[in-house]
């Protein structure tokens, strides 16, 4: 009887750390994504339009959401994630003082494909579980 | 993280089809799907162990998904006759009436080598006192041995058999167990009379003591004590 009871508890406490495991995160990245990629569009726009004081408040901006995000996602991605993220959010903020446009641009774009790869990990399509 | 889950569900049931095809002879004494989380656990918690960049929860997602993979395969191995067929294979006659079957052999991936080790690790010697071998679906041989070579029983020769049951060790490297102590029938006093009569302050002094199933009472005395061993009646006096 003993052993049965403890059996369905740790099959409970399986079910209910897999169920939060799937949910946070998903929820966390969501938001990265949806508000990283607008405001990195937003900062690309503005730097197409030669708007370098906008582009470093977006740069800005996107860099501390990251790092907010990634504190709260610190027990679901790994490290080497996190500090490439982070040091990519910092060489836009960087390369938008410097108002070096071309490297600016091409960080904006690895920073979205970085921040949509993590993406595709919390909703995956058949390639990307195989 | 859901990504994790569906790999290692996946790497489950490649690894116990794998092993479910490769036989009977890399099972061990474990069922194919129990063999499975044996064989994977280990690795997927090192991982993250050793290496401090890698979340905790990457090992114990993978791990939770084996852990829910072997408690279904369980519960539909028990529910379900064709299920347990197709998981766990059916036991196989290798020796039938003394006649060792070929076609089953190898089928088992068996050679005869084998089936011959595997005897002699059952104190059979010779193929010929082998009736029947079976080997078992977790990957162990059963062995019949032929009417002349089975051992007689106390019935057989009329003999009363001695009296089989637990023995409870009651006390262990000075510790005594009081439960043990109660399942065995007995209390303190009559255990702090036992200590007097053998001449012993307290259970610190005692390195094991044993009440057996037809009562006597197996006694070892710590080396610093002396290390003597005591063989007491049965009774409860």
């Amino acid at each position: 009887m003993g052993t049965h009871v403890a059996n369905i508890i740790a099959i409970v406490m399986a079910f209910l750390i897999l169920i939060a495991s799937f949910i946070i995160p998903h929820a966390l990245i969501d938001d990265l994504y949806f508000d990283g990629t607008s405001m990195l569009e937003a900062m690309e726009e503005a730097v197409k339009a030669g708007d370098t004081e906008s582009a470093i408040d977006i740069a800005k901006t996107v860099y501390d959401l990251i790092e907010k995000r990634m504190k709260s996602l610190r027990i679901f991605v790994d490290q080497d994630t996190i500090l490439e993220l982070e040091a990519k959010a910092v060489a836009t903020i960087i390369f938008a003082e410097q108002k070096n446009v071309d490297l600016l641009l091409g960080a904006i774009h690895e920073l979205k494909s970085d921040i949509e790869a993590l993406n595709e990990q919390e909703n995956p399509t058949f390639a990307t579980i195989l | 993280m859901l990504v994790l889950f569906i790999r290692s569900v996946l790497i489950y049931i490649f690894v116990f089809i794998i092993i479910r095809l490769t036989g009977k002879r890399q099972l061990s004494d474990l069922q194919p799907f129990d063999l499975v989380i044996t064989l994977l656990i280990a690795d997927l918690a090192s991982g993250p162990a050793s290496d401090v960049s890698m979340p905790l929860l990457h090992g114990i997602i993978p791990i939770l998904a084996l852990f829910l993979m072997q408690k279904l395969i369980a519960f539909l191995v028990l529910r379900s006759e064709k299920i347990r067929r197709l998981a766990c294979g059916h036991s196989l006659i290798l020796v039938e009436k003394g006649k060792v079957v070929e076609k089953t052999l190898r089928s088992a991936s068996y050679t005869l080598n084998d089936l011959i080790a595997q005897l002699r690790s059952q104190e059979v010697y010779e193929l010929r006192q082998v009736e029947y071998a079976i080997l078992e679906t977790n990957g162990m041989l059963s062995v019949i041995k032929t009417g002349l070579e089975q051992q007689p029983t106390y019935e057989d020769m009329g003999i009363e058999p001695p009296k089989v049951g637990l023995p409870y060790y009651i006390v262990e490297d000075g510790l005594l167990h009081r439960g043990a102590l109660r399942a065995s029938g007995l209390d303190e006093n009559w255990f702090n009379k036992k200590l007097r009569y053998l001449g012993y302050k307290n259970e610190t002094e005692i390195l094991m003591m044993c009440v057996n199933a037809d009562g006597t009472v197996h006694v070892q005395a710590k080396e610093t004590k002396g290390g003597k061993v005591h063989v007491l009646p049965g009774g409860n006096d």
